[in-house]
C-alpha cells in the first residue's frame, strides 16, 4: 500500500504489491466518480425542489432550451438554473473519470494505457464536434 | 408542446427510473430500454425523452462504476481498451446513419441479441474448474495487454482470479456494439455484457460491473451534444436522474450478494425483452 505511485512497476514485484497499487487506482477513480454523482444530485434535488415549491413545474414548457439560458439564472440562484448545473456535472463525470485514468496510469509510468485513454477522450471530443457540425 | 408535472406522473417517474437504476446497474445495461417507452408513454416528445434518457444512463452507470471499481469488481484495463472499441464503433455508426436501412438493422440487431441469450442460457451452469485455476497461457496479444485481475465475490466468500481470453473478437465485437448503439440509439449494454461474457469469459459479475464503468463514456459524447442543443429538459431529467441514482445504489449492493447464475438468468429475461422489442421495430418500421 506504501508504494509509491510514481515508481515503475517491476516484473520481480510481487503480487500483493501490485493488487495494492490497482486498488489504490481503483479507489481514486471510484472515488472521483463518487463526487461526481454526488455533487450532481445534490443540486438536482435542490434545484428540483425549488421548482416544485415554487410552482415553477406547472409553468414549465417542453422547449428546447440552450445551455446558456439554462445556466444563466445561476448567479440570481434560480431553482431551474441549480438543477441545470447539475446535469452538467453528471455529463462531464465521465470525462473526469477518463482524465483521472489518464493521469493516474500515467503516474503508474503505464504508457500503454495512458495512451488508450487519452485516444478514448480524443474519440468523443471528435464525436461530440462532429455530432454537433451535423446537427447545424 | 406543454407538459404538467402532476404528483402521479411524478410518481410513476421515480418508480420508474428506480427500477430501471436498479435493472440497469444489475445488467451492466444503462437502462434506456426501459426509460425511453416510460417517457414516451407520458407523452413527452421523443427528442426530449432520448436526451432524458441519455442523461439517465449516464447517472445510473456512474453510479454504479463508482462502487464496483472502488471494489475492484470492474476491470479498469479492460474497460479503457474496450471503451477505444465502443466509442469508434459508435463514431461509425453515426456516419453510416441513413446509408444502412434501420429496420434491417434492428432485425439483424435482434438476431445477434437472440443468439447470445441463448449462448448465455446455455452456460448457465458456472464450470467449477474454470474458476480454481487458470491454466498457463503461451503469451499471445491477449497477454499482452495485462487484463487479468481478481476480486471478492462476497456472495461465495472466495477472491476469483480470471484471465480474459480472445480480445481480438471480444474488441471487435464491441465495435459493433458501438456502431449498433451509434445507429439505433439503443442496446449499447445488451451487447457489451454478452462480448466480455461469452467471447473473453470474463466471469458475469465482472462483465456488467465493467460494462457499467464503459457505459457512461459510450453515452458521453451524445450527451454532450444533447446538452448542448437544450434538449435536456431539467424538470424531466433531475427527478429521473435522481430514481435511477437511488435504484444504482441499490442494484450495486444486490449484484455483490446474488449469485452469479441468477444474475446470468435475470440477463437472459432481459434481453430475451430487448430482441422482442427490437423485432417489433424491425417489421413494424
Amino acid at each position: 500500500m506504501s508504494i509509491p505511485m510514481h515508481v515503475k512497476e517491476h516484473p520481480k514485484m510481487t503480487t500483493t504489491a501490485r493488487r495494492a497499487r490497482t486498488r489504490r487506482l481503483e479507489r481514486i477513480i471510484g472515488l472521483v466518480l463518487r463526487s461526481g454523482v454526488l455533487t450532481s444530485a445534490v443540486l438536482m434535488a435542490v434545484g428540483f425542489a425549488g421548482l416544485l415549491a415554487g410552482g415553477g413545474l406547472s409553468r414549465m414548457s417542453g422547449r428546447d432550451r440552450s445551455l446558456a439560458d439554462l445556466l444563466s439564472g445561476l448567479p440570481r440562484g434560480t431553482p431551474e438554473s441549480i438543477a441545470a448545473l447539475g446535469a452538467v456535472v453528471l455529463v462531464a463525470t465521465p470525462v473526469l473519470q477518463l482524465l483521472t485514468s489518464a493521469v493516474l496510469f500515467w503516474r503508474k509510468r503505464d504508457r500503454l494505457y495512458t495512451l488508450l485513454a487519452v485516444i478514448v477522450l480524443g474519440i468523443v471530443a471528435l464525436g461530440a464536434v462532429m455530432a454537433r457540425s451535423g446537427a447545424g | 408542446m406543454l407538459w404538467h408535472l402532476s404528483t402521479g406522473t411524478l410518481a410513476v417517474l421515480l418508480a420508474g427510473s428506480l427500477a430501471a437504476g436498479v435493472l440497469g446497474s444489475l445488467m451492466g445495461l444503462g437502462g434506456g430500454v426501459l426509460i425511453i417507452p416510460l417517457l414516451t408513454a407520458l407523452h413527452v416528445d421523443i427528442r426530449h425523452a432520448i436526451a432524458a434518457s441519455i442523461v439517465a444512463v449516464i447517472a445510473t452507470s456512474s453510479g454504479a462504476a463508482a462502487s464496483y471499481v472502488r471494489d475492484g469488481l470492474a476491470n479498469l484495463r479492460v474497460g479503457i481498451l474496450l471503451s477505444v472499441a465502443t466509442t469508434s464503433g459508435a463514431l461509425l455508426g453515426a456516419f453510416l446513419n441513413g446509408v444502412l436501412p434501420t429496420r434491417a438493422l434492428f432485425l439483424i440487431f435482434a438476431t445477434i441479441l437472440a443468439y447470445s441469450a441463448v449462448m448465455m442460457f446455455r452456460k448457465r451452469t458456472p464450470v467449477a474448474a474454470m474458476t480454481e485455476s487458470v491454466p498457463a497461457l503461451s503469451p499471445g496479444i491477449t497477454e499482452r495487454f495485462r487484463l487479468g485481475a481478481s476480486y471478492w465475490d462476497a456472495q461465495t466468500g472466495t477472491e476469483r482470479r480470471y484471465e480474459p481470453r480472445r480480445l481480438p473478437l471480444g474488441f471487435a465485437l464491441m465495435g459493433v456494439a458501438g456502431a449498433v448503439s451509434g445507429l439505433l440509439g439503443i442496446g449499447s449494454g445488451a451487447l457489451k455484457v454478452p462480448a466480455m461474457d461469452l467471447a473473453m469469459e470474463l466471469p458475469i459479475k465482472v462483465s456488467t460491473a465493467t460494462s457499467n464503468f464503459m457505459i457512461g463514456i459510450t453515452a458521453l459524447a451524445s450527451a454532450l451534444v444533447y446538452l448542448m442543443q437544450g434538449r435536456v429538459v431539467v424538470a424531466l431529467v433531475a427527478p429521473i436522474a435522481l430514481g435511477v441514482l437511488a435504484g444504482a445504489s441499490l442494484g450495486t449492493k444486490l449484484l455483490r450478494h446474488l449469485p452469479a447464475t441468477t444474475i446470468r438468468k435475470w440477463f437472459v429475461v432481459v434481453l430475451t425483452v430487448i430482441v422482442a422489442q427490437m423485432l417489433w421495430k424491425g417489421l413494424t418500421g
